[in-house]
């Protein structure tokens, strides 16, 4: 096919060249780092081109280049066979390269069809041409098959739903080229589906999609083909039907992994944690599980079931309206982290940057900050930095924290880096029962298999865990039994056997119960 | 030299470099300037606006702003003034502290336990205690005049000298060590700069997070009350209207001067002192070249506008190592 339109613009000059995208050479240096180097590829017309790469291989900064966030040192962009230095994020965007960031670019207070033509909005003399833009989001909202009001508020819509909006937006620039970063992120499986039927229309229409992803699953779901970087590099751009997931693994990381999600079942008898009908209106109606002393509770359940919220009431963040939970057999009221902390319950939370790290702290204050009044002496009034240096270098060694100095900053790490300094900063407070809420979101194939062998290890010393999660392998292979939330009620208690995706995602979408009588 | 070791150097001694060729200027074209006497001059001016500077250090890189400091200062001053002239020299200062301390602690307490935002009730504040200064005073000055021992001993906090040093300096000197040692050495300090960073990972740290700005704000409104203290010693007299109008902005102005960023997370004292003394000192000089003193407001907005531009030229044309991993 490729060869056939090769030929066609070789025998037919002036036609167009079947790449919609062709990077030559680009590379890309900041103080001290190699962002990029010399890296090449191509997408073609109406491609799923997936790029992958664990964090800092450069995926990032190359699509910052191609939104005209950055311009490259060298090398050359050529975009609809010309050649061109993107100066802005605006020159991008008009040439017809629409990006997507994990972190959406939407005004919260705005509706869908403002969102969409923000900053060009059709105008009557003056005037906002209303009707015409709202006309115009429907018509875009169409051709994708999405029913969306385009008179809604951009902050009442959910995860996925604002991805559509974002899709719309890109078609509006009449973008020949979307690219996706981490688009699934956030989704729920049936989301993903919609996204990807979304992806194939955009797709039929002749629009390409560069699709960055960790998830390999879904990359070979939908990507025609997959190019692999690793460490600023090039490695290897392979059609899907050429490669197979444990291939790409070992490129991107550039060894063979095959500790993906497993957990040796080893958990003693005594009884660490107990909920017993635990309420909160609207959110939680009567759920109630036990945890056992190096036992992990896998927790599943669709966006919105209420998984999230029954962490965070486990951990202090919100408040009870009936039920009792015990700890060791004794009865507590958790009110604040501070208590939860008190108690030995330590959090890492689903969304890393907003309400867990200190993006203006370095890792070393980000990993002490729970422990420092035992770092001191006289009396807990001066800090003791020799102790907390020591403490930090105790737990850099256990987790295999990379950083380059105690006092870089911690936003300056890769996603992995920053989760295992939290995971060390909820471990430094001698926790016996940690929630974890997607513990490996937004960090790469390797960094995730180090975390997960974390979690075993740590099981093995007797932490009871608790582990929220949207991706059900990762459920399946690290859980000893598992919860499964909908609408706020557990629709399933399963154990070791009975937990497969079938099983998971029927009681997700409320389709069957199973195991509740325990 | 490359750029990112230029900015770096530039951040560290940026302002010391500007603050000296400051100096050697104006000893080049004012005889007056190298004198004691007029080292004692823009000194006991800087320590005023240095000490609740050091304060308001706190309150930012908390993440937030005091803009009450002014009026408080106003009002310390006067009821440390009129308690000096019935009272003695400690009941005075001690009337001064527990106002700044007491206005600290309300400030604090509304923002926590009223979940009033800062700008809204530090300004709300700030007008209320400029009230009370003026109804108290009756809009009237007040003069200190009393016996000549007492006034001797009070005088002595803003122009006296120990070890031949202005006291004001020591003062200033001592707030600093004391402040430094809390904001870098403490559990305290760090927890200050968390919450300023990212007040929900505070939270979700299991930090107080309601105490911690509480204290921030009493230290804000007792650095101010030494401010007052030595504001009156230097003049002997008060008047409630007048007295600290624009303060808040000047300390807020010498923090940001000294490099601490308004979104907080960070704090930088030793900055902020060197930012109280440039202002001092461009004052100073325009003093010393009989420029009118309506000319200050505008040579400070100037320094302020200059320095912060610079901060933000350099963050668009040098990006530290690592930038791109953020987003």
């Amino acid at each position: 096919m490729l060869l056939m339109f090769r030929l066609i613009a070789v025998i037919l000059p002036g036609t167009m060249d079947p790449e919609i995208l062709k990077l030559e050479h680009i590379s890309k240096f900041f103080p001290g780092v190699k962002a990029l180097d010399a890296v090449s590829f191509d997408v073609t017309r109406g491609e799923v081109h997936a790029l992958v790469g664990e964090n800092g291989a450069g995926k990032s900064t190359l699509i910052k280049i191609l939104g005209g966030v950055f311009s490259q040192d060298s090398g050359t962009v050529l975009f609809d066979s010309a050649d061109i230095r993107f100066k802005n994020t605006h020159h991008s965007q008009q040439s017809g390269i629409s990006v997507i960031y994990q972190e959406f670019n939407l005004l919260p207070h705005l509706s869908v069809a403002e969102n969409v033509f923000i900053g060009r909005e059709p105008k009557k003399l003056l005037f906002l041409n209303w009707r015409k833009i709202v006309q115009d989001t429907k018509r875009i909202l169409e051709q994708l098959d999405v029913s969306l009001d385009p008179k809604i508020l951009v902050e009442e819509l959910s995860v996925a739903e604002k991805q559509m909006v974002e899709i719309a937006k890109a078609l509006s620039f009449k973008a020949k080229l979307i690219i996706m970063d981490e688009p699934t992120a956030a989704l729920s499986e049936n989301e993903v589906q919609k996204l990807f039927a979304i992806i194939r229309t955009l797709k039929a229409q002749g629009t390409a999609v560069l699709f960055v992803s960790h998830r390999l699953k879904e990359v070979f779901a939908i990507a025609d083909r997959i190019t692999v970087l690793r460490d600023g590099r090039f490695v290897v751009t392979r059609s899907v039907n050429e490669t197979d997931e444990k291939e790409i693994i070992r490129l991107m990381v550039g060894r063979d992994i095959d500790t993906l999600f497993s957990k040796d079942s080893t958990y003693s008898k005594s009884t660490v944690l107990s909920v017993r009908k635990v309420n909160i209106q609207n959110i939680l109606k009567d759920v109630s599980f036990e945890l056992r002393k190096g036992e992990i509770l896998g927790v599943a359940g669709l966006m919105g079931s209420g998984k999230t919220q029954l962490a965070e009431a486990l951990y202090g963040l919100l408040a009870l309206d009936g039920g009792d939970i015990f700890i060791e057999g004794k009865r507590v009221n958790i009110t604040s982290p501070k208590e939860a902390i008190l108690l030995g319950i330590g959090f890492v939370s689903e969304d890393r940057k907003s309400d867990s790290i200190f993006p203006e702290l370095s890792v070393l204050h980000n990993m002490t900050m729970t422990i420092l009044k035992r770092l001191t002496r006289w009396r807990g009034i001066v800090l003791n930095f020799f102790q907390e240096r020591k403490s930090l270098q105790d737990y850099t060694a256990r987790l295999d924290i990379r950083y380059q100095n105690p006092h870089q900053k911690i936003a300056f790490l890769s996603g992995g880096n920053q989760q295992k300094v939290l995971l060390a900063r909820a471990l430094a407070a001698d926790c016996r029962l940690l929630v974890l809420c997607e513990p490996t979101r937004g960090v790469d194939v390797g960094a995730k298999a180090e975390i997960h062998a974390l979690i075993n290890e740590l099981a093995k010393k007797g932490v009871a865990m608790i582990l929220i999660s949207s991706e059900l392998p990762e459920i399946i292979g690290m859980s000893d039994s598992c919860i499964v939330m909908h609408h706020g009620r557990m629709a399933g208690y399963l154990n070791k056997t009975e937990m497969t995706e079938t099983n998971i995602i029927g009681c997700a979408t409320g389709q069957m119960t199973i195991g509740l009588e325990r | 030299m490359n750029q990112g070791r230029f900015w770096k150097l530039w951040e560290r001694f940026g302002l010391l470099f500007v603050t000296l060729v400051g100096i050697i200027g104006l000893s080049l074209t004012s005889p007056n300037f190298l004198t004691v006497n007029n080292f004692k001059n823009f000194i006991n001016q800087a320590a005023v606006v240095a000490i609740a500077g050091a304060g308001m250090t706190f309150a930012i890189a908390s993440g937030s702003f005091d803009l009450s400091v002014g009026s408080t200062l106003a009002l310390a001053a006067c009821v440390g003034a009129k308690t000096l002239i019935g009272g003695s020299v400690a009941a005075s200062i001690m009337a001064s502290i527990s106002i700044g301390l007491g206005i600290g602690i309300l400030n604090g307490l509304i923002i926590t336990k009223l979940r009033v935002p800062t700008f809204i009730a530090t300004l709300a504040m700030m007008t209320i205690v400029r009230g009370i200064a003026l109804i108290y005073t009756k809009g009237r000055d007040i003069n200190v005049i009393t016996e000549p021992s007492k006034e001797a001993i009070y005088k002595f906090f803003g122009g006296g000298y120990l070890f031949s040093l202005p006291v004001p300096m020591l003062f200033m000197a001592a707030i600093f060590v004391v402040f430094y040692v809390l904001l870098k050495h403490t559990p305290f300090g760090r927890h200050v700069c968390a919450v300023g960073s990212n007040e929900e990972a505070a939270i979700s740290s299991g930090l107080n997070v309601d105490r911690i700005k509480l204290i921030v704000f009493a230290l804000v409104g007792l650095t101010t009350a030494v401010s007052a203290i030595i504001q009156t010693s230097q003049l002997m007299g008060v008047n409630g209207g007048t007295a600290g109008l624009g303060f808040e902005l000047q300390a807020i102005a010498v923090v940001v001067l000294g490099g601490t960023s308004l979104s907080g997370g960070r704090g930088k004292l030793f900055g902020t002192m060197m930012g109280a003394i440039l202002v001092a000192i461009a004052n100073n000089g325009l003093n010393l070249h009989n420029t009118p003193i309506f000319y200050q407001y505008l040579v400070l907005g100037l320094i302020l506008l200059l320095a912060v531009s610079v901060d933000g030229l350099r963050s668009k044309f040098f990006r530290p190592a690592g930038t791109w991993a953020e987003r």
